[in-house]
């Protein structure tokens, strides 16, 4: 085991060498340093133990391709081989990001819905990169991933055991987010990963591991072979239509019993699907991060301001009431984009693409508060039809009244249409 | 037996009854006699219900709040050795100070109260018959904050039609605990019930489940209210109803 | 290591015919695991079952610790420092975002297997245990109602807990509600092993019952060789009747004295007749006790235990005095007044009757002392003595000289001490 001293220089490979400033944190696979690199200040993760050549060669390896996507706190620069070790070099987690595992003991907690779906999406964006990549993700907890509270804005950290797929990188992942076929000690690849997936964005959703239940609460330790048992070979979604063994339980799994209901309902039966017994044994038919990334869309579509109460809630076409306050909610005006369906109510944000950030905004007309206006929160120009066959422009920041039958090109892609139902 | 000997103490419990008394100018005359009175009377009754309690013993305290505010005495004092010091009126009505007072005392370290093993919730009376003229809002939310003052049971009695009812509800934390009196026999007799009831509720082990103390105070005075003439329970029109929302 | 625990109905629910809420356990194995156990039934009226959750919960507790003790993998807890973690509160009570370390997790597992199948067992005693004569008689209609629907059914059954357990490697306890643990190390120095949670006020309390209730867990533990000579936890019903917490730890350091003097046996016996006694002296309340300790440094530690005990009675002994020398000041000051209007007459009053209470409560505590020192030093020890003394001295009115300024001496009458 070695550790660095404030004021040692490390050399790296390809040149240059970090200053070692002070430790920032430990655990099981090593310590993190603040280091300087040029002058600017970067992380260090330093491994207590030198793990083997090819552990390096990949992580050598994954440097030089670069990261999947900018949610990946990847590993910049590795170092020589030294002092019986070695490591790697990334960027700084900015201090307003939150490890995961906050979010799920609730010390933490979202600002809004929007910025629960942004980490969602973030995340499925995320694994279809790294996929892209052609790589597989080995060790996935609730200890990799940083979110900012007020954005969603999501950081993937520990990246050095990402393996290209089909191999396998020695450090097994925590059972809790392992498919069931690699808790029995199968290899992971894109569809386990799959599987992680669904976990982590039910665990988002939730707050709570889709598990873990009354089965699970039933032993005061959890050892590995009962671990083996309730992730793998005996794995009861909590919500199983058909199994009602593993049931929350009251007073534990607190969360879930609070949000499960007031989710919207393609949300619970997607995940009751992908839970099934018939999925956990058939990896290739587990839903592809693009589908997810639609669900997560279409859910966000529906995610409104509530105009009684001011609230964000999710809307249920077949009966458009609040969440919170159990008031109506006028569901007449939406947005046509191709196949989806865009809610319109005074307050509310449009994700047009899925880049996370919104696009335009509900707001009411101030001379007249019952006439609803369109905002455009994009850089780029809009150009709408009027329903007599006009064109007009909507600069950034310009607005356009909400009424039936306009048109609008927001970009050469997306291209959607007003409706009004009671016209 | 000898693990109880000499060398054990076990004291009894207590159960504090705070007196808030508004004496700003508008009080003077019949008004502050009134309550002179009404306290000086009640004391003896107090000391009974103390005496008698086998659950715990009641100490009493004092705050009068005009221009500023002051404490009759600088600790609590057992019900039968409270010596009431007739009280005069004149200046403002600083019920923000007086809230900011009452937080500092609602409190072991610095104030009137002991270990909260061995204390029941205090009692609180407020009475006043006008609107602060400080910074009520200030005061109370310090005040809303002081575990002592949030567990306690509050009552507060509005004295004539001038004295702020949503301000005294704010404080009480519902307009069911505002007493409004219009006349000085009425004045005399809540400040007699309310005192009494308080305190024997207040000093009772609770066994009571859901009721909490405060709400027992309540009905008991509403009852007792019938039988008053000039006196009336706060209607629930009044506009304390969003208060209740914020909580 | 031995250890004890009792638990008894309390003044107040003989006078009403309500069972004892509360219930205690404690137990030691061959393999030197020891446990102790208090948990404290919700009084109230819609808490009607909750002697039978407070025996549950109980019996779940020493089982699941049990499993806990034989299952975990030690190394979590070997060599730990001593550790103590508070309840989690949102972020807004609390900005503590501390990595949660698998020893973290596996206390968690445990915390969350007890209420698990404290909830699974009183939901199978509802459904096998309908409303009985009793319970039909006395329980308000609205609480029948609820416990008939079966929702929220745990709140019928609601209580508080809290435990220690030591084996000869490391110790730990945790703690849910109120109630007070208190332990003393070999110097017999006293502390409260686990984290109180602000939010048990009063008669508020933090429950299994709660939805929360995982996250209102408190816990300690340590793995570093270090361990208690003794941990007594006591019911709420304890901690009221004692008022301040210096009064309970004396209790229990009387009863930890008694139990090297007196044996194990006369000292049971003796709580068993106490626990009553002090319900009826002091909160009404039901009450219970449960300890483990360590004979043999217990027994080290005596002399120590008297040494704070008298600590404690000096300092008391030296407030007492201050309170005395502050009312003979006021009175000195207002005699000098003459003391001629209404409020000087009062306050003069008050300082008279603040001596008087204050030379009481000090003979108290010097026969109280006395008592401790001969414990200490034996017959030949030295009775205690102070320049205050134990009473006023007689006063006498008394001609006394007085410099004036214009008119030369003068000579005026006032009180002064008898020599």
């Amino acid at each position: 085991m070695s550790e660095l001293q404030s004021g040692e220089k490390i050399s790296l490979l390809n040149g240059g060498y970090v200053t070692i400033k002070k430790e920032l944190g430990r655990g099981g696979q090593g310590i993190v340093y603040l280091v300087d690199l040029n002058g600017q200040p970067k992380a260090l993760k330093w491994y207590h133990n030198m793990p083997d050549r090819n552990f390096y060669n990949n992580l050598a390896n994954n440097v030089m391709n670069g990261a999947p996507s900018p949610a990946f706190l990847w590993p910049e620069r590795i170092t020589e081989r030294q002092k019986d070790s070695f490591g790697y070099v990334m960027a700084l987690r900015p201090n307003n990001y939150f490890e995961f595992g906050n979010y799920l003991l609730a010390k933490k907690s979202f600002k809004s819905f929007q910025a629960m779906m942004a980490a969602a999406m973030k995340i499925c964006n995320g694994f279809m990169m790294l996929h892209r990549f052609g790589y597989s993700y080995q060790d996935l907890n609730d200890g990799n991933f940083f979110i900012d509270p007020d954005t969603g804005d999501v950081m993937i950290c520990d990246n050095d055991n990402v393996m290209p797929q089909g191999e396998k990188s020695g450090i097994m992942g925590k059972a809790r987010y392992m498919a069931p076929e690699i808790v029995a000690g199968g290899i992971p690849d894109k569809y386990s990963d799959r599987f992680s997936l669904s976990v982590i964005l039910f665990m988002l959703f939730y707050a709570n591991h889709p598990f873990e239940g009354a089965k699970v609460v039933a032993c005061p330790c959890m050892t590995e072979a009962f671990e083996k048992k309730f992730y793998g070979s005996e794995a009861v979604f909590i919500y199983d239509p058909n199994d009602k063994s593993n049931l929350p339980v009251r007073g534990i799994h607190q969360n879930v019993i609070r949000r499960w209901p007031v989710m919207p309902a393609e949300l619970r039966e997607t995940f009751i699907r992908e839970f099934n017994p018939e999925m956990l044994k058939n990896p290739q038919k587990r839903m592809i991060e693009q589908n997810w990334e639609k669900l997560i869309a279409s859910l966000r579509d529906r995610l409104v301001i509530c105009p009684h109460c001011g609230e964000e809630t999710f809307i249920d076409e077949s009966k458009p009431q609040c969440m919170n306050c159990k008031r109506d909610v006028d569901v007449s005006r939406t947005l046509k984009l191709g196949m989806r369906t865009l809610l319109l109510t005074n307050g509310t944000r449009l994700f047009i693409d899925f880049d996370n950030t919104p696009d335009a905004r509900v707001v009411a007309n101030p001379q007249d508060p019952g006439m609803l206006l369109l905002q455009n929160f994009s850089k780029e120009k809009w150009t709408a039809e009027t329903p007599s066959g006009k064109l007009k422009e909507v600069e950034p920041n310009g607005l356009m009244p909400v009424k039936h039958g306009i048109k609008i090109s927001f970009s050469a892609v997306y291209k959607g249409e007003i409706n009004i139902n009671n016209q | 037996m000898s693990l109880l000997d000499e060398t054990v103490s076990v004291p009894r419990r207590t159960m504090t009854l705070f007196f808030v008394i508004d004496t700003s100018g508008s009080m003077a005359g019949s008004k502050i006699g009134a309550v002179n009175d009404a306290v000086v009377n009640v004391l003896p009754m107090l000391d009974e219900i103390s005496v008698t309690n086998p659950d715990a013993e009641i100490k009493v305290a004092a705050l009068e709040f005009s221009t500023g505010c002051s404490w009759l005495y600088n600790e609590p004092k057992l019900a039968s050795e409270f010596v009431w010091q007739d009280v005069q009126a004149s200046g403002l009505t600083s019920l923000g100070a007086a809230c900011e007072e009452l937080e500092n005392k609602l409190s072991r370290s610095k104030g009137f109260m002991q270990s909260a093993s061995g204390s029941f919730a205090p009692a609180i009376i407020l009475l006043s018959d006008g609107a602060p003229t400080d910074n009520f809002e200030a005061g109370l939310d310090k005040l809303k904050c002081n575990n002592w003052f949030k567990s306690a049971i509050k009552v507060a009695i509005a004295i004539g039609d001038d004295a702020d009812k949503d301000v005294l509800s704010r404080f009480t934390g519902t307009n069911e605990a505002v007493f409004t009196v219009h006349n000085i026999d009425a004045l005399k007799q809540i400040i007699r019930v309310v005192a009494v009831t308080s305190s024997q509720i207040g000093s009772k082990s609770s066994t009571a489940g859901e009721t909490t103390k405060q709400d027992q105070v309540i009905n008991e005075v509403q009852n007792a209210i019938d039988n008053i003439d000039g006196a009336e329970v706060a209607t629930k029109v009044d506009s304390s109803s969003y208060t209740d929302d914020w909580d | 290591m031995k250890c004890f625990d009792f638990h008894c109905q309390g003044e107040s629910h003989k006078a009403t015919d309500k069972v004892c809420q509360d219930f205690s356990y404690s137990h030691i194995d061959e393999d030197g695991l020891a446990i102790a156990i208090v948990c404290d039934g919700h009084g109230g009226k819609r808490y009607f079952r909750s002697d039978v959750g407070a025996r549950f919960a109980t019996e779940i507790i020493a089982n699941n610790v049990k499993e806990f003790v034989n299952n975990i993998d030690e190394t979590l807890l070997v060599g730990q420092p001593f550790t103590q973690q508070a309840a989690i509160q949102t972020e807004i009570a609390r900005q503590d975002f501390r990595k949660e370390r698998p020893v973290d997790k596996a206390f968690r597992q445990l915390f969350a297997s007890i209420i698990g199948q404290w909830q699974q067992r009183i939901e199978r005693h509802a459904a096998e245990n309908p409303l009985n004569e009793k319970e039909n008689a006395q329980v308000e209609e609205q609480y029948r109602k609820e416990f008939l629907s079966g929702y929220k059914l745990e709140k019928i059954y609601g209580c508080t807990l809290m435990a220690y357990v030591s084996t000869p490697k490391y110790w730990f306890a945790f703690h849910l509600g109120d109630g007070k643990m208190i332990s003393f190390d070999k110097e017999a120095q006293w502390k409260e092993p686990v984290l109180w949670d602000d939010r048990c006020f009063l008669n508020k309390t933090t429950s299994i019952c709660d939805s929360e209730a995982l996250n209102e867990f408190r816990y300690t533990y340590q793995g570093d060789g270090e361990f208690p000579i003794a941990v007594f936890l006591g019911s709420d019903g304890m901690d009221d009747s004692f008022g301040e917490e210096a009064n309970l730890v004396n209790f229990y350091v009387k009863v930890a004295k008694s139990l090297v003097t007196d044996g194990f046996d006369a000292t049971f016996t003796d709580i068993k007749e106490t626990l009553p006694v002090l319900s009826k002296r002091g909160s009404q309340d039901d009450m219970s006790v449960a300890c483990v300790y360590d004979e043999a440094r217990l027994e080290e530690a005596l002399p120590k235990f008297i040494l704070w005990q008298i600590a404690v009675t000096k300092a008391d002994i030296l407030a007492v005095n201050r309170k005395i020398e502050d009312a003979k000041d006021r009175r000195r000051r207002l005699e000098a007044m003459g003391g001629h209007a209404e409020k000087e007459q009062i306050e003069l009053r008050y300082a008279q009757s603040d001596i008087a209470r204050g030379y009481a409560e000090k003979q108290q505590l010097v026969k109280k002392m006395d008592i401790l020192l001969k414990e200490y030093y034996g017959d030949a020890f030295v009775p205690y003595q102070d320049e205050v003394g134990i009473a006023e001295k007689e006063r006498v009115l008394d001609w006394k000289m007085i410099e004036g300024s214009s008119n030369g001496i003068r000579l005026v009458l006032v009180w002064v001490e008898k020599e």
